[in-house]
């Protein structure tokens, strides 16, 4: 019986998270629309940090490339939102197979530092090239997007909600599938041990900047998101704290889970929405330290992340197989 | 000609104050390997510490730089008894619980000083300007400089001549040293982490009449450090100098010859030293 | 028989040791060649150097009559030369069959093939009921087998091998030479073993090395007796 839920689980969840709007007032509605954005975010951060083991802070540029597009893009009167996340992916894409020739060369904590310098820069530009992204004011309020050419303006806090659900499972889908290709296997097989794999006759370099790559469209994909569901845009969006936050989220999700980075993502913007309203004026400027608050606490009481809670099952079960090989 | 002069000195002074912070970094990361992320935090400090206790005269200046040094190595110790349960799951997760600290300890400081970038009173001999080669400079930037040529030729000296030096050397060279050499590794990893804080906080005390404490400097030292222990190769501290004096001369000359593209100037020098250097500095060849 | 593998040459320095100083050496086609010596001899350093592991300061490597002296780790694996290291590396969140089908993919074009050949494998080696295992879960001994078979799935010329017997228990030796025993008759094989029994057992020749140069190469039982070795090698093996 649990067995055969259990292979239903994702329509379950995708019901489930449809089913949100009819429970919750219009504002909590968007707030959950921007968290879904975050969470395509956090899936191409999972992909690099834990199935690659390639832990990021970089994500933020592909992801604000992406946003930034697609704000240019609806000025300028384009405003089909397919084609404008399409566009925001391939720029992604583009940028982070640029930038990736040279971040690949790092590894461990190498890469983190790399990344993270990539993500102050990214802030700065962000600050500073004002004729694109409006400086630390953010962009101008940007006009709805449409589902296909000569369509309606979407701008019913539900279809936008149900919109970025979608497009949030198509993406999770396509790199769970990823992950299960024979492609995700090899990257994997890096993952765990990159010298047997160079021993092997793999070219690993290659296979990891493609897979900087993929993640690069990811994060533009998620961009190009935020930017149609908020309709602005600003350096807060992509600035250390969002990267920061993003890979929390990753780690309490399981680090390689993609379904666990979106569920990670929702638990965290969620809670310090809640603390910030909870705490109500004194809250004020104050989002910074409920972040590092749940930081500090999320590394040392959920080593494994959240799915690490239930580790003990799964683990009975691998000791039972080892003794009988 | 005469007009690069001055900003080469700049790039200079810029370029020890980075070598100053990267040391500490580069040395957390090659002994204790630990990935410091609120080592920039704690520039800050030692440069509200300065503040808090500079009153223009000598005896508040030196005052204030021993009171930064045995902060910034309290908080140092503190951190290494914070990371020392994380020590077997590797980089990521020391990341966070730093990264989650920096956070917190910058919140309380902009609580206890305010949001603006603060400006500490020096000495009045250091304040004023003095004549280089026929142009006004800061004095201080001098003054900075002979002070932080004094400091790395002094801590190049501790490391190359004394016995602390030799194991320090030995153990960046190979981790599994620690235990070879007969001392605690707990101990290691404190004295490291606190050595690395006291650097840091001198490190602010002394360079905050040059990037004075503030809410956002934190993440601008930081990310121009790692950038340069990234140059330099982890652990390694003459490759710090090295790289720090060039990205200081960038961060220099930069805005005369690129302008507004200075930022980009770091980020692309590190581009083409990663790429030209290639996969086999990774620590992968002979791994095994 | 053809050489297939040499060094000409070769020359390896730690700072100031030589690891390895001017070697010249071969296997030929279908060779079953052992490197033998003491602690620091140079025996693995020279595995690393065949495999571009570690690049070589000076000298030249030709495999198949193509120098490949500054040929990257992976081409030398593309090009024929297969590998295990002295522990054993695996994929370790993988199964085992999955092992075998990364390690045969850039052998073949298609990944039905791959597949095959894998299940091909596992089944020559005896390591059947470690396909669905997750490699990390393994014992040592099973490790050690699924290595072996992980490098010789892509059907390699040269097969390298870094002392396969450290670490094996009885029954694990037994299964090693049953499994060294039955390899490819037309598979050359260079062997770094401290294990003299597991050299007796495979080897046609072997090369003692010591302090980074050739001490003498020869048949087994000539090595045994040949003086310079009874002094230099066995005498220091003698330790526990």
């Amino acid at each position: 019986m649990i067995a055969r839920l259990s292979r239903w689980w994702p329509v379950i969840l995708l019901a489930v998270l449809a089913a949100i709007p009819f429970t919750v007032d219009t504002w909590t509605v968007g707030t959950l629309s921007r968290t879904l954005a975050v969470g395509v975010l956090a899936i191409s951060v999972a992909l690099l940090t834990g199935i690659a083991g390639l832990p990021t802070l970089g994500q933020v540029a592909p992801y604000a490339v992406g946003a930034y597009l697609t704000v240019a893009l609806a000025a300028a009167g384009f405003s089909v939102g397919p084609m404008q996340l399409l566009l925001a992916a391939a720029a992604g894409a583009v940028f982070n197979a640029a930038i990736g020739a040279a971040v690949i060369r790092t590894r461990g904590a190498a890469f983190l530092m790399v990344t993270l310098a990539v993500c102050g820069l990214t802030e700065e530009v962000a600050q500073q090239w004002t004729s694109v992204t409006g400086g630390s004011d953010g962009t101008g309020w940007m006009p709805a997007f449409t589902l296909w050419w000569g369509g309606a303006d979407v701008t019913d806090k539900s279809t936008v909600y149900w919109y970025a659900l979608a497009v949030t499972a198509i993406a999770a889908a396509a790199m769970i599938a990823l992950n299960r290709s024979t492609a995700g296997t090899l990257v994997r097989a890096a993952r765990d041990d990159e010298l047997r794999m160079r021993a092997s006759g793999h070219r690993v370099g290659v296979l990891l900047w493609g897979t900087y790559t993929v993640a690069g469209a990811v994060a533009g994909l998620a961009g190009g998101l935020l930017a149609e569901v908020v309709r602005f845009v600003s350096p807060s969006d992509v600035d250390l704290s969002a990267s920061a936050l993003v890979l929390l989220a990753v780690v309490i999700g399981g680090t390689s889970s993609i379904v666990g980075a979106v569920l990670g993502a929702a638990v965290l913007l969620v809670m310090q929405d809640q603390i910030i309203t909870a705490l109500g004026d004194a809250a004020q400027g104050q989002a910074p330290v409920v972040l590092g608050a749940v930081a500090v606490a999320c590394v040392y009481l959920l080593p494994k992340g959240l799915s690490g809670l239930r580790e003990h099952l799964p683990r009975r079960r691998r000791s039972r197989r080892q003794e009988a090989a | 000609m005469d007009a690069y002069l001055l900003n080469v000195v700049n790039g200079v002074a810029y370029g020890l104050l980075l070598f100053t912070v990267a040391a500490g970094l580069t040395l957390a990361l090659g002994v204790a390997d630990v990935l410091n992320l609120a080592h920039g935090s704690l520039y800050v400090v030692g440069g509200y510490v300065a503040w808090a206790f500079t009153d223009g005269g000598w005896g508040g200046f030196v005052l204030a730089l021993l009171v930064a040094v045995a902060v910034g190595a309290l908080l140092g110790a503190g951190l290494s008894a914070a990371v020392a349960p994380l020590s077997k799951r590797g980089h990521l997760p020391q990341a966070l619980l730093t990264f989650g600290i920096s956070l917190l300890l910058i919140q309380a400081l902009v609580a206890m000083f305010g949001a603006d970038d603060l400006s500490p009173a020096m000495p009045a001999a250091l304040d004023g300007d003095v004549s280089l080669m026929g142009h006004r400079y800061p004095g201080y930037r001098l003054a900075f400089i002979g002070i932080a040529v004094v400091l790395a030729v002094a801590g190049w000296m501790i490391m190359s001549r004394t016995r602390v030096g030799a194991r320090v050397r030995a153990i960046v060279d190979d981790r599994d040293m620690v235990a070879c050499l007969g001392t605690n590794p707990r101990l290691v990893m404190v004295g490291v982490l606190a050595a690395s804080g006291a650097l840091a906080g001198l490190a602010g005390a002394l360079g905050s009449p040059i990037f004075g404490p503030g809410p956002t400097r934190a993440h601008d030292i930081m990310i121009t450090s790692l950038v340069i222990v990234v140059l330099g190769g982890l652990g390694s501290i003459p490759g710090a100098f090295v790289a720090a004096l060039v990205v200081g001369q960038i961060e220099g000359l930069g805005p005369l010859i690129a302008g507004d593209w200075t930022s980009y100037l770091v980020l692309g020098a590190m581009a083409v030293v990663l790429v030209v250097r290639g996969p086999r500095r990774l620590g992968l060849a002979a791994a095994r | 028989m053809t050489t297939l593998l040499s060094a000409k040459g070769l020359t390896r320095s730690y700072g100031k040791l030589r690891a390895v100083d001017g070697i010249d050496w071969e296997v030929r086609r279908g060779q079953r060649h052992a490197l033998i010596g003491c602690n620091g001899a140079g025996k693995s350093t020279m595995l690393h150097l065949l495999a571009g592991t570690i690049r070589a300061d000076a000298g030249t490597i030709t495999f198949d009559g193509r120098d490949i002296t500054r040929a990257p780790a992976a081409r030398r694996a593309r090009l024929g030369i297969s590998r295990t290291f002295q522990t054993p590396a695996l994929f370790d969140t993988l199964s085992g069959l999955d092992n075998l089908i990364v390690g045969a993919l850039p052998h073949v074009r298609r990944r039905t093939t791959a597949r095959e050949r894998a299940e091909r494998q596992l089944e020559a080696l005896g390591l059947g009921d470690c396909a669905s295992i997750i490699a990390g879960n393994l014992s040592h001994g099973r490790r050690r087998l699924l290595e072996i078979a992980l490098a010789l799935v892509s059907e390699p010329t040269v097969l390298l091998l870094d002392e396969p017997a450290a670490g094996l228990t009885e029954a694990d030796l037994e299964r090693l030479l049953h499994c060294l025993d039955n390899l490819p008759a037309e598979l050359s094989v260079v062997l770094v073993e401290h294990h003299q029994d597991v050299v007796t057992a495979v080897a046609d020749i072997v090369t003692v090395l010591h302090e980074g140069r050739i001490l003498t190469a020869g048949k087994p039982d000539e090595v045994a007796s040949h003086p310079d070795v009874i002094e230099v090698y066995l005498g220091a093996a003698v330790e526990p």
